[in-house]
């Protein structure tokens, strides 16, 4: 966990030193744009120090698309 | 606004093989030769006519909405609002499909090469890699990637020559000894990943230059073609090197490399398919990236069209790390639900998107519903 912590902080750390500069000259929008996008990236870096079973994409994928792509590959697998 | 970079048509062409073949050259035999056994062959085959077809669809879009993206082409024939759930769909697709090809370069490296080393080593360098080219520009992509595919088809090409006294013919045989089930389960897999995947380069369609549009479809064709032959010899060396055991086997054409024994000369070979392994992963990863930076933009119409790159590059990278919790899951979610997604939205919204591009010409050219030879 502390070593996830720390590779997560210095991920963070480099992205925003990145883009420290052009945030400050971004329009509006895009800088909420941005804002939404580091709190999905605060969301998934808590999911990586963690290792927390919470909900992430695949599980998102998975509740649209699990059902009939699960029941195809079972019909083709199914011996015939 | 700043003019918008413009490629040729040969550089699209190879954006196409990158496209294509990118990280499926890693992977692709092994999961169809589980599905569909000595048929795998056949069902690249029959995907890789499946992706013709999507192919023409992406062209014909290109030729009745010319500089006009997919998103664009949802706004103009589907109108802003369901164009913006498409978008969302597109960018759901893409959230999922670029962490998992860099995952799978941090597998391959730490499966095979490096065992000790943690997966987010791989992942980052690999991340900062694909952003710092992405952040570069189309135009500076394509001349890279001219050169990349030409290095990595010509590893590939050349570890499938030197192989050569491995292949066993007669391990082709029997060819459908599970009936046709099996071969309609490979051709779904392959139509999901790789072939139904270029539905999504109608995003880098307006990237064409106009002055060359003759050339490029002949160009694209062309392009997806070798991808087709080049991912079909894969799978029928494969099964002619391994016979039965060719499902069992991960990352084929590494493997078959590692068999390679001429003389003192040639053997170790494995280093060689690494690099182009890991070489088509990168500029499928780039072209994805690009691709999504470009729809994020397109949808939420942003004036400057780098500003997100880092974010959605962190967040993927992340999700790169945490969406697999083990090699089960991750063949689960790359081989039964990805190729689902594909199909269903990305192929799916193509092919809508044409059959109303085409019921719009024919309205435009009969507008009062006349025939062309009424009095």
């Amino acid at each position: 966990m502390q070593e996830n912590f720390i590779v997560a902080s210095a991920l963070l750390v480099a992205v925003l030193a990145a883009d420290g500069r052009r945030l400050k000259r971004l329009p509006r929008k895009e800088k909420w744009c941005y804002a939404v996008l580091g709190l999905a990236g605060l969301y998934m870096a808590l999911l990586f120090v963690s290792q927390a079973p919470w909900p992430n994409l695949p599980d998102l994928l998975h509740a649209v698309y699990g059902g009939p792509a699960e029941r195809l590959t079972q019909y083709l697998k199914a011996s015939g | 606004m700043k003019p918008r970079e413009t490629v040729t048509s040969s550089q699209m062409a190879f954006l196409a093989i990158a496209f294509s073949i990118g990280s499926s050259i890693v992977y692709i035999p092994s999961p169809l030769e589980q599905a569909a056994g000595n048929a795998a062959w056949l069902s690249l085959a029959a995907s890789f006519g499946f992706g013709l077809l999507v192919l023409s669809c992406v062209l014909y879009l290109n030729r009745t909405h010319p500089g006009q993206s997919m998103v664009e082409c949802c706004r103009s024939l589907l109108g802003p609002a369901p164009a913006a759930v498409a978008a969302v769909f597109l960018i759901a697709m893409l959230f999922f499909a670029l962490p998992a090809i860099v995952a799978g370069i941090g597998d391959f490296q730490t499966s095979i090469v490096m065992k000790e080393t943690p997966d987010y080593v791989f992942n980052s360098f690999s991340f900062l890699a694909v952003v710092l080219t992405v952040r570069a520009g189309i135009l500076v992509m394509a001349r890279m990637f001219l050169l990349l595919v030409v290095v990595m088809l010509l590893f590939s090409f050349t570890v499938i020559l030197l192989a050569l006294p491995l292949y066993r013919p007669e391990y082709l045989l029997p060819l459908l000894p599970g009936g046709m089930k099996p071969l309609l389960h490979g051709t779904f897999i392959a139509s999901g990943f790789p072939f139904g995947e270029i539905a999504l380069f109608t995003m880098l369609m307006p990237y064409a230059a106009n002055s060359e549009s003759a050339k490029l479809n002949r160009r694209l064709y062309a392009a997806y073609s070798a991808t087709g032959v080049t991912l079909l010899l894969s799978a029928v060396c494969s099964t002619m090197t391994f016979g039965p055991a060719a499902g069992e086997v991960q990352f084929a054409l590494f493997r078959i490399s590692y068999e390679i024994q001429i003389g003192e000369l040639f053997q170790r070979m494995e280093a060689i398919i690494g690099i182009a392994l890991i070489l088509g992963s990168y500029m499928k990863a780039c072209l994805f990236l690009f691709i999504l930076n470009r729809t994020a933009v397109e949808l939420l119409r942003l004036r400057d069209d780098k500003a997100l790159l880092f974010p959605l590059s962190f967040v993927c990278l992340l999700l790169s790390l945490t969406m697999f919790r083990n090699p089960a899951d991750f063949n689960h979610q790359v081989y039964v639900i990805w190729p689902f997604i594909v199909l269903s939205t990305g192929c799916t919204l193509v092919f809508l998107l044409s059959a109303l591009a085409w019921l719009s010409r024919r309205t435009r050219s009969f507008p009062n519903g006349r025939s062309e030879n009424a009095p």
